[in-house]
């Protein structure tokens, strides 16, 4: 995700931080997000968008003005906000089209539909709001979706998905169950508590390369239980996780794909192509939950 | 503080054509980067942070603070010093107005209109010519001397104003 700090972005217009926080107190432009630890982030492209209106205009309200109108970003998170706000589902179809414009699938997701959400859920007392824009990105996902071409890799991705419908990160994990498809992976997202009998049919079916635990609310218990499943029916395909969604870190962690769609593509890419995966077959140790504490999945050493 | 500023003798119309200046497009000030390191100049101007840096010749403005207009060469206002305020009206208010419904010139809007226009398309010697307030509610500042000048980037006209001596109106 794009996000510059104050001073960076102060430095790339030629301004002080100060003046940059007077004009996004007085015009509201550039609407930096906030990071969880409070600081601004600012949207490269309508940094790149004011620069260039400075250039074209004789005082700043105009300059503002006009890197408004362009939209640049073609789609920043703001704007989305903005549409989401608006409850204006239109308009964030449009944002999200104009971005497709001048970014790839991957970049729109990363750069634009997920930060608008982190937005969104920051924030108190917009729930109405947040939960419009969840839906609505929700439903772009899945038409996303339906447009990928067939897979092209023979490895299959099986992502156990812990969390709450409507949360944060049930559109991480969608956005990297798109990501994963669209690299050619045949991926198949289910829900972490599905009973197990269920499970191996999907298992049996897809033959998966790979198990991705994803949506952070996954218990020990759990994870424990699925690994058994999952090695019972005898896949051997290793177990990473996403977004730090274990309950579990460290030596007896499994190793991480990350925390962006790209960033797990490419991790997972990088140990199919290798051959590496097939080293990191090791069936579990013990019975699921015998030993509280532990993944007895670490399976990837 | 008076509403308008009196012209320095140095910085007469046709004095000193061949210096530039470099000042705020709001606030007026000029520019306190390195003479010589054009790389270190700032678009924005760093005492006020609410206009841009445009140049014009030198003896286009009568001072630092003065009440100008920026005017584009299809005669919309897009600056208004932070003094031109008090002059003209409010700088939110005039961008995108036409030149001729803030001022008017007894020797002819027509003559006005002209010289304006060519100081926003080429680079022209700084002229000066009256001018009055338009608005029934502008401030009781009578004939006001105007000098006009190519001012840029991007390329404008710079009309800037001080009394006269014509009188008030
Ligand atoms: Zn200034």
């Amino acid at each position: 995700m794009s996000g510059i700090r104050t001073n960076a972005a102060a430095e790339l217009l030629g301004v002080s931080p100060n003046t940059l926080r007077s004009w996004e107190r007085r015009f509201g432009y550039p609407k930096p997000r906030r990071t969880q630890g409070g600081h601004r982030q600012y949207d490269l492209t309508e940094l790149e968008s004011l620069r260039r209106a400075l250039l074209e205009t004789h005082n700043i309200s105009s300059a503002i003005e006009l890197a408004r109108q362009r939209g640049e970003g073609p789609s920043s998170p703001a704007r989305l906000l903005d549409a989401f706000d608006h409850f204006d589902e239109g308009v964030a179809d449009r944002i999200l089209e104009e971005s497709l414009a001048v970014r790839s699938v991957e970049r729109s997701v990363e750069e634009v539909l997920l930060p608008a959400l982190e937005l969104a859920y920051e924030r108190e007392g917009r729930d109405a709001e947040r939960e419009l824009g969840s839906r609505w990105a929700t439903g772009w996902l899945h038409a996303a979706r339906r447009v990928v071409a067939p897979a092209t890799r023979p490895q299959g991705v099986l992502l156990f998905d812990s969390s709450p419908r409507l949360d944060l990160e049930s559109l991480h994990v969608q956005a990297l169950e798109l990501a994963l498809r669209r690299a050619g992976f045949r991926t198949l997202l289910l829900a972490f508590d599905l009973p197990p009998e269920r499970i191996v049919r999907a298992i049996r079916a897809i033959d998966p390369t790979a198990f991705v635990f994803c949506g952070g609310e996954a218990t020990l218990e759990v994870v424990g239980r699925l690994v058994y499943t999952v090695r019972q029916v005898g896949s051997a395909g290793p177990v990473f996780e996403y977004r730090e969604s274990m309950p579990v870190t460290g030596e007896h962690g499994i190793p991480s794909l990350g925390t962006v769609p790209s960033e797990a593509v490419e991790r997972l890419k990088a140990y199919v192509d290798s051959g590496r995966l097939e080293q990191v077959v090791v069936a579990p140790e013990v019975e699921p939950a015998a030993r509280p504490g532990r993944v007895p999945a670490a399976a990837n050493s | 503080m008076p509403l308008l500023t009196h012209t320095d003798d140095h910085a007469r119309p046709g004095r000193t054509r061949t210096e530039t200046v470099r000042f705020c497009s709001r606030c007026g000030g000029p520019d306190d980067a390195l003479p010589g390191r054009p790389e270190l100049r700032r678009r924005v101007c760093e005492r006020c942070g609410m206009g841009v840096m445009l140049t014009a010749a030198g003896d286009a403005l009568p001072g630092s603070g003065a009440a100008f207009l920026i005017v584009t060469a299809e005669l919309a206002v897009s600056a208004v010093s932070r003094s031109g305020d008090k002059v003209f009206g409010e700088e939110g208010e005039l961008t995108g107005s036409h030149l001729l419904a803030i001022v008017t010139s007894p020797l002819g809007d027509e003559q006005l209109e002209q010289h304006v226009r060519r100081a926003a398309l080429s680079r022209t010697e700084t002229i000066a010519m009256p001018v009055r307030l338009v608005p029934e509610d502008a401030p009781p500042v009578g004939t006001l001397s105007a000098r006009i000048a190519s001012c840029g980037s991007p390329h404008a006209a710079l009309v800037a104003v001080e009394p006269s001596g014509f009188g008030i109106r």
